[in-house]
């Protein structure tokens, strides 16, 4: 009785919730499998899978592809790199500890849009920039970030804003670590870099799975960085599959081979999460 | 097996003075017990030793080898800790073997010493289960079994008990005094239980606000107090003390025919045990204060008594496990002025030792 009352209280907001899922997945395939061009008004025919045939015959799929799948790659080694370090080095207390983590904090409260202009116009202008302006302090050649390497630009920007994430999450898994198995290891004649290996490491697994699952979603549908800085280009250099379905739908107004790639995109995404949670759970989570 | 002597020690943390200039000398093989209330410096004294803690000033010297800026991991010593602080992701063997593999040692040799360790430990079964699957006892175990297999010129131990339900405790500690029989290794062992100090120690250091109070073997400590906070700390129930007064001049110039070869006249306050306090009930001819019964306490075996003397002093005394004594009744009782101890107002102790042949240890 009571357990009916529950479900039925709980009804609403789970219905809800699988509208919100089912309603954009079920148009999304079905765009996916029709003639729609904004261009050409007229009836939706069904097309069969020529929309799909189109999208990855595509010039630009195979290169959106392969950038895609380097952008998440590294991205995910820099941060997850990079926040261990910093959050092992401000994990001691030491003065001003508070601040400086806010600090390092603060990039991930950055709207990425705005992120990508400060970059895009502060930091790597090769005329006015501050790297330019250092580059040629040192007598040497600015170097034009945006259009020499585009995609290195785009990993360095998202690294800077997603290394707090993966900080924030690693310090306050440091912080739970227990002070006493450090000491025992100590005592036991393990030197720092043994007790980071043989302790510190496997009690993070779980955090680290944790950051590298996350940010795997988000970094595989990188957006605004590209729109707002290289907009794809030069060329398709710095096209990933979301800027190339946004240049289908939005720039060549084909929802029907927009929609396709969506689709391409979540299976993309599934296959990607499927081998990580193995590699990871294999390799972290047994530990634990 | 090793000696330890630890000279002029002073630990300061930022404004807190934890240890005051401690001197000792544990000697090879010597089981010896840091005793006292909490915060009395005791484990911060132990954390010294094993080297977690940073020494302000003085100098801890191993087999006459100063250590003092030697670091943890180089002193050759294994610790023992209240949480166990087992490694949470490593098996049962895998803990025991942590410190051998650090220090790279032939994994045959690995494999025969875990096996010896948890031998003795009785730990063979659950060699490959991880800490979480094990109760507190077999914890605590594997936490002494990781110290075992390394053959440590100290052991160190920081409360390992006190984490364990009563019985258990017992056990282990009965367990422990038989593994220093067996192994005959130098061990420091802190507590606050005053009852595993008396049975465990050779020696017992006594700590009060980062001083060393007094070190004795665990009888010398109990009938020759250097203080009145010894007095009070190693006993149960505790030392009663009750204030001098002329009935009890007027008492012991009885005991003693007008002498006082205990100088128990001259002290301010009495230290009295439960076992020289005699109801009256029990003995009419010598009694000779009274007082009034505020509790009784029946514990099966023997019944406590605890009496208001002159109104807020508690005295406690032991009655026979049916004694017909009740609360709110007045009593009367005698003292052995033979094992009362004599205090001044600073809490020292005046009264001489009581006599060597009373005591089974040596000091």
């Amino acid at each position: 009785m009571n357990s009916r009352i529950a479900k039925l209280l709980q009804a609403p907001s789970i219905i809800l919730l699988f509208l919100w899922m089912i309603v954009p997945l079920g148009m999304t395939l079905y765009f996916s499998v029709v003639r729609y061009n904004l261009l050409s008004p007229g009836p939706l025919e069904f097309d069969g899978f020529s929309n799909y045939a189109f999208f990855i015959t595509d010039s630009a799929f195979l290169p959106a592809l392969i950038n895609t799948l380097i952008l998440v790659g590294s991205i995910l080694i820099i941060t997850v790199v990079m926040g261990l370090a910093l959050a092992l080095l401000i994990n001691r207390p030491f003065f001003g500890r508070g601040i400086v983590r806010v600090m390092m904090i603060s990039p991930f409260f950055i709207m990425p849009t705005v992120n990508a202009l400060i970059w895009k116009n502060m930091l790597m202008n090769p005329v006015y920039g501050i790297f330019s302006v250092i580059a040629i302090a040192f007598g040497a050649e600015p170097i034009d970030w945006l259009s020499e390497m585009p995609l290195l630009s785009i990993i360095i920007m998202v690294s800077w804003q997603w290394t707090p994430f993966a900080l924030l999450i690693f310090i306050t898994s440091l912080q739970s670590q227990d002070t006493e198995q450090q000491e025992a290891a100590q005592l036991d004649g393990a030197s720092s870099w043994a007790i980071f290996k043989y302790l510190t490491l496997p009690h993070l697994a779980r955090p680290i799975a944790v950051v590298i699952m996350i940010q795997t979603i988000f970094h595989l549908s990188i957006f605004a960085e590209i729109f707002v800085t290289t907009g794809g280009g030069p060329g398709y250099d710095s096209t990933n599959l979301a800027f190339l379905i946004f240049s289908q739908a939005l720039l060549q107004f084909d929802v029907g081979v927009a929609s396709a790639g969506g689709v391409i995109a979540i299976i993309l995404a599934n296959i990607v999460a499927f081998f990580l949670i193995r590699a990871v759970g294999k390799n972290l989570m047994v530990q634990s | 097996m090793s000696s330890l002597e630890i000279k002029k020690l002073h630990k300061n943390f930022s404004n807190y003075h934890a240890i005051r200039g401690v001197d000792l000398q544990i000697e090879k093989g010597e089981f010896t017990v840091f005793v006292g209330p909490s915060g009395c410096g005791k484990s911060t004294l132990l954390r010294l030793i094993a080297g977690l803690e940073v020494v302000t000033s003085g100098s801890i010297l191993l087999n006459d080898q100063d250590i003092t800026d030697t670091s943890a991991a180089e002193r050759d010593l294994a610790m023992v800790f209240q949480s166990y602080a087992l490694y949470p992701h490593m098996s049962v063997a895998e803990n025991m073997s942590f410190a051998l593999k650090i220090a790279k040692v032939d994994p045959k040799i690995i494999a025969e010493k875990v096996a010896d360790a948890a031998e003795i430990l009785q730990l063979t079964s659950l060699l490959d289960r991880k800490p979480k699957a094990l109760s507190g006892g077999q914890r605590q175990r594997v936490a002494i079994g990781r110290a075992i297999v390394r053959q440590p010129s100290v052991f160190l131990f920081d409360e390992p008990l006190s984490n364990l339900d009563a019985s258990l405790r017992v056990q282990m500690r009965q367990e422990l005094s038989g593994l220093h029989k067996r192994l005959k290794s130098t061990m420091i062992y802190v507590t606050h239980d005053q009852v595993e100090a008396m049975t465990l120690a050779d020696k017992v250091v006594i700590l009060n606000a980062g001083n060393v109070e007094q070190v004795g073997t665990p009888l010398n400590v109990y009938y020759n107090p250097a203080s009145r906070f010894v007095a009070e700390f190693i006993g149960t129930p505790k030392m009663s003390f009750i204030p001098m007064s002329d009935d009890i001049k007027k008492l012991i110039a009885n005991e003693y025919d007008g002498a006082d070869p205990r100088k128990l006249t001259s002290s301010t306050w009495l230290g009295v045990r439960p076992e020289s306090v005699t109801l009256s009930s029990q003995l009419l001819t010598k009694a000779g204060l009274t007082g009034k019964v505020s509790l009784v306490e029946r514990l099966g075996a023997e019944t406590l008594v605890y009496i208001d003397y002159l109104g807020e002093h508690k005295i406690t005394a032991r009655a026979d496990s049916l004694a017909s004594i009740e609360a709110g009744a007045d009593i009367q009782f005698s003292i052995d002025f033979q094992n009362v101890h004599g205090f001044d107002d600073d809490g020292l102790r005046l009264s001489p030792d009581v006599t060597d042949n009373l005591i089974v240890g040596n000091v």
